[in-house]
């Protein structure tokens, strides 16, 4: 007769909400808020109310599998490990280390990320390592340490509650940030003035004081607007753009290009409500600015978040509490797995590869060369196995079949390789076409870390025992290590690996298991004695200066034309996460949300002669889906907006893999389709 | 869903024709017709009628879900207080309805919005009145309409 | 109205732990439920033995009532204490009133709640029938909460505009419910999607939040649980105190007072509907 409540993280979105996880006699039965926990104060979303439900799913891989035959068949942990050790072998001596790619998970732990990393790099030796970060905060993490030298969240969330504007854009804030969109309406209730600017009517805009509804892919053109206004109008920090950045004149002469009526041209903004938005953001005392995919998943998404950090800079928002540049990381451990260096240029911490001090730290400490040269990243990794040029590919805990765009593509990809190693909680479209699947262990059966979007480190814990014979992610690969004859694998706690990690790692290494269990810490977090960093850039940019990057505005990579003249956008909905491979066995989540629909405008409704709940086809020239319509004035007329997460109507099989330069980001925010009624065969 | 427009103008109510859900007790009133016949003449085109099997079958479901779709008032009609077919259904829905008006007082409809009169079923003269009186009463109050926010 | 963090409150743990303690001693409970402090946190734990009480912290505050109901339904014998503010006790009483928790087989350990305690949750009855930890400070009158208070004052149309305001925050987390160890029913209204429209943000107004009010009139103790779970501030522990009060003056009743004090919106026991009185049935 056993009760326990054991603290843990929700395994979820960014937010990183401390909840219980009710045990009764060894079964996960609930879960409960914390309420003295900072994020969660008391509260949960939907989805951390039912973060147990999945967990002990029927559904649930439960032994490792191998297709030797066209099927996967269960088999037993040392056959499914060896014959991957072997065929990881025989790849890399044949074709070479770089023929071998690795995508890592943001839902595991620190850890395993680590762990996962380090076996890339030591055992295989390659930088071909690289994860979901990729499809949504890579220009953050390359922007952001462009202009101020790092690139994560400025402040915190707690302290969103103290600003005095707050500046949402590009973030369904209620719906996929539901703590952030809490302490929006604790500032709101202080007085705070709240703008939001996306081009969809969002749940969030009903409370803005100021909207602003931008055409798609048009965010350098109203963001260097709003500088050229705030300079005209002299609203800008003289004193802060002369003592902390450099670049201004550069900056000037760019948005001096951005008149009032070009930006309205290209954007569709009004002036005077982006003035408006301009004179409280800028003069307010404490603004900050929230921003996600909308700003991110461009082929300008590099350019947007420059942009942004220009904005800031200009304003001198940013270095005190309740301000700064937010970037809001989707998933739980998005942040930790990037600053693990689970990719391709960089180690734990940002260190740069090509580096020679930081390589040779890491040299050092691991006894082994680590590869020169920036590996692929996730959609080059595709591309790359399509081509013939990656021969094997290692996943861990992501799903690319509903995650990257142009998914008929990367189907033929994943079923060209030699081998496919998938290792996950569940079965989904990425493990049916694999060679092997190993059976991990989801958040409540593992002790670890993970790093919320506020670089809050928090200890996972462990709270039932492993489903069916699932191991955990870091023991498998600690395992696979040995067997191909690798040193300094051979790990025997989580514990172990973080004192690993916090070793080579400077904004890391203050940080212990025994000081998290005292509560969370936020990095960087030098030593011992530090307390942690609620903010970033107090009084230097991580670079020292702010550097004013100019950007000029391109339009989107595909633009509607007769033969696709609607504009798709992708994202989220509230009650479902990512590709959904746990929130659809979530029996609340799934009664309120079984299947994907379309978002179409009454307008555009009317011209077709559709109603909610009619089905269409949508198509572009990757592909079609088709999927129910939904007859809503949140999108504007001639756009559509079909969310990610269902895999029978999987909005990415219409997305444009089109990149970003510098982050390799795709356009998942922007890309042309059309749109017909499906009319059923007897009618 | 809200959509917007000044409440206080609005709930001045001039030259408005209210829409009402009617609920009727089959024991006393079982003809829908026949009690759509007794509505004022500007409620009855648009009015919405069911039958129940007792007014205790009323849930609050039913009145919330009238005002949620836009209906201007809920009525509810039963047999007199002693005269229920099941001895006490009409006690039971008079309670329950008192206390929906105090649900509905607090959260911000006015409770006059949800009427309920227990009348013989042979005294036409007084159902009339009472209907007329509970939808003089809506007039008054105007449209139903959410705020903006 | 998100809390703050609660001062503790030494004297009452002590106390509290002697009334533990012996009865972990006697051993005629499985455990004492309360809340336990641990270096980051304040979580709800079941005591088992007197040695573990150490970290007992009465400052903690969760729908503890939740808890024992899932405990005692799991195990089918053994008694539970429990560490109860006045509400908690309220809602075992309810819970127990019925049929969904034996009393019997609950020992209440009884808090006595502090001025300050009481005005967070704009309670008017902070402490429990017998006080064996803390002083009670007696009743509140609810007026003397200035929310609920302001609420009351308001005209129907001010707050018409002030509920469609902060309900249209509302982001369906079904926190409200899952905090409240009131919302016990098995096939819950709010889920089903011929009275709230599914995966709707904000969920269908005012049906969803209407529903559970009203549901709950006559079984709401005034704990503030549900206004404690809405991360987006709908102070809804104020809605459900003022119906509460409204309950009193109608019919002169009060949930979680006296387990044998039947609801009035329930048939009456002597004479059921169709003239069958309990016995017979």
């Amino acid at each position: 007769m056993n009760y326990k409540t054991v603290m843990s993280v929700c395994p979820y979105c960014g937010c990183g909400c401390g909840l219980y996880l009710e045990v009764v006699d060894g079964h996960l039965v609930g879960t409960m808020p914390s309420n003295t926990h900072p994020i969660s104060r008391g509260s949960l979303c939907i989805k951390g109310w039912s973060a147990h439900e999945f967990v002990e799913s029927e559904d649930r891989l439960r032994r490792p599998l191998w297709k030797r035959g066209a099927n996967l068949e269960p088999t037993d942990w040392d056959t499914a490990l060896y014959f991957v050790a072997e065929r990881l072998k025989a790849i890399k001596d044949r074709y070479g280390p770089d023929s071998i790619g690795f995508l890592s998970s943001a839902k595991c732990t620190n850890e395993e990320n680590f762990a996962f990393m380090k076996f890339a790099r030591t055992v295989i030796g390659t930088n071909n390592i690289d994860h979901c970060a990729r499809l949504c905060h890579s220009p953050t993490v390359a922007g952001l340490a462009r202009a101020f030298g790092s690139g994560a969240m400025t402040n915190s969330i707690p302290d969103l509650e103290e600003a005095s504007c707050i500046l949402v854009t590009g973030s369904n804030t209620t719906e996929n940030h539901p703590m952030v969109a809490s302490r929006i309406i604790g500032a709101k209730e202080k007085g705070a003035c709240l703008i939001v600017v996306d081009p969809r009517r969002i749940h969030l805009a009903n409370y803005a004081d100021v909207f602003i509804q931008p055409r798609l892919g048009t965010d350098v053109a109203w963001i260097n607007g709003m500088m050229n206004i705030i300079i005209q109008e002299g609203w800008h920090n003289s004193d802060f753009i002369v003592e902390r950045t450099e670049g201004f004149e550069a900056l000037k002469e760019t948005v001096a290009e951005y008149t009032p009526d070009r930006v309205a041209d290209i954007s569709g903004v009004d002036t005077s409500v982006l003035k408006v938005a301009a004179h409280e953001y800028a003069l307010s005392p404490n603004s900050a600015i929230l921003y996600t995919m909308g700003i991110t998943e461009h082929t300008t998404g590099t350019d947007n978040v420059l942009a942004l950090a220009n904005l800031v800079m200009l304003t001198g928002q940013v270095g005190k509490r309740g301000s700064g540049l937010n970037p809001l990381r989707g998933q739980n451990n998005v942040q930790g797995s990037c600053d693990m260096g689970a990719l391709p240029d960089v180690l734990t911490g940002y260190q740069k590869i090509a580096d020679p001090v930081s390589r040779k730290k890491f040299e050092d400490a691991w006894g082994v060369e680590i590869p020169t040269g920036e590996g692929l990243t996730v959609v080059e990794l595709i591309d790359a196995a399509a081509r013939g040029e990656i021969k094997a590919l290692y996943i861990m805990g992501e799903n690319p079949m509903l995650s990257d765009p142009d998914i008929n593509h990367v189907r033929e990809a994943l079923a060209s390789l030699e081998l496919l190693v998938v290792q996950d909680i569940f079965m989904n479209p990425t493990a049916e076409l694999a060679t092997v699947v190993f059976p991990a262990q989801s958040y409540a059966e593992k002790d670890g870390t993970f790093t919320s979007t506020d670089r809050r480190v928090q200890l996972v814990r462990k709270a039932i025992d492993p489903i069916g014979d699932s191991r955990l992610d870091w023991e498998i690969i600690s395992r696979l290590a040995g067997i191909m004859g690798a040193k300094g694998m051979d790990y025997r706690s989580p514990a172990e690996l973080f004192e690993e990690i916090a070793s080579l790692t400077p904004s890391y290494a203050g940080i212990t298991y025994s000081r998290l269990e005292k509560g969370s810490l936020q990095w960087p977090c030098t030593s011992e004695e530090d307390p942690g960093k609620e903010f970033l850039h107090a009084s230097v940019f991580t670079r020292g200066r702010g550097a004013f990057v100019p950007v000029e505005w391109k339009p989107p990579n595909e633009v509607v034309d007769e033969e696709y003249p609607l504009y798709l956008t992708t994202g989220r909905v509230h009650f479902h996460y990512h590709t959904g491979t746990m929130t659809r066995r979530s029996p609340t989540l799934n009664r309120e949300m079984s299947s994907a629909a379309v978002d179409i405008n009454p307008d555009d409704a009317r011209a077709l002669g559709l109603e909610s709940r009619d089905l269409v086809k949508v198509s572009s020239r990757r592909g079609e889906v088709k999927i129910r319509a939904r007859v809503t004035d949140m999108v504007p007329p001639g756009t559509l907006f079909i969310p990610f997460n269902f895999q029978e109507s999987a909005a990415n099989a219409l997305t444009n893999p089109a990149r970003d330069p510098v982050a390799k980001i795709p356009e998942f925010k922007v890309c042309a389709v059309r749109m017909e009624k499906v009319v059923p065969r007897g009618r | 869903m809200p959509t917007g427009a000044d409440i206080e103008r609005i709930d001045e109510g001039n030259g408005f024709r209210p829409t009402l859900v009617v609920f009727h007790c089959r024991w006393c009133l079982p003809d829908s017709d026949y009690v759509r016949s007794l509505l004022p003449d500007e409620a009855r085109a648009d009015s919405v009628l069911h039958q129940l099997s007792c007014t205790a079958r009323m849930e609050a479901e039913f009145a919330i879900k009238a005002f949620a779709e836009g209906y201007d008032g809920v009525l509810v009609l039963g047999c007199e207080l002693g005269e229920c077919h099941y001895r006490q259904g009409n006690l039971l829905a008079q309670k329950r309805l008192s206390v929906l008006q105090s649900v509905f007082s607090l959260s911000g409809i006015h409770p006059e919005r949800l009427g309920f009169y227990w009348m013989s079923p042979f005294d036409e003269a007084t159902i009339r009145s009472c209907m007329r009186e509970f939808f003089d009463g809506v007039m008054n109050f105007g449209p139903f309409v959410w705020s903006t926010v | 109205m998100k809390k703050a963090l609660k001062e503790p409150q030494k004297e009452r743990d002590d106390e509290a732990r002697l009334k533990a303690a012996s009865l972990l001693q006697e051993g005629t409970v499985v455990g004492v439920l309360g809340t336990r402090k641990l270096e980051s946190h304040l979580e709800p734990y079941l005591f088992t033995s007197p040695g573990e009480l150490e970290r007992l912290d009465s400052s903690g505050k969760y729908a503890i009532a939740i808890v024992a109901r899932r405990l005692l339904q799991q195990w089918s014998s053994g008694d539970l204490a429990v560490i109860a503010h006045g509400c908690d006790e309220r809602h075992l009483i309810e819970l127990a009133k019925r049929g969904a928790l034996d009393i019997d087989r609950v020992a209440v350990i009884g808090l006595a709640c502090t001025g300050d305690e009481a005005r967070e949750c704009h309670c008017v009855r902070p402490y429990t029938h017998s006080v064996d930890a803390g002083v009670s400070i007696g009743d509140v009158d609810y007026l003397d909460h200035e929310r609920l208070r302001e609420m009351e004052e308001m005209g129907v149309l001010d707050r018409r505009r002030f509920w469609t305001q902060v309900f249209n925050r509302c982001i369906k987390c079904y926190g409200c419910r899952n905090a409240c160890p009131m919302c016990i029913c098995e096939d819950c209204r709010l889920e089903e999607s011929r009275w709230v429209r599914v995966g709707e943000i904000p969920p269908e107004y005012p049906s969803f939040h209407l529903i559970r009010a009203f549901h709950l009139a006559d079984k709401c103790v005034g704990c503030g649980s549900c206004e404690n779970a809405c991360p987006m501030n709908i102070p809804l522990g104020q809605l459900h105190q003022l119906i509460r009060e409204d309950i009193k003056r109608l019919f002169g009743y009060e949930a979680g007072r006296d387990v044998f004090e039947e609801s009035p919106l329930l048939g009456d026991a002597e004479n059921g509907p169709m003239g069958a009185s309990r016995s017979e049935l």
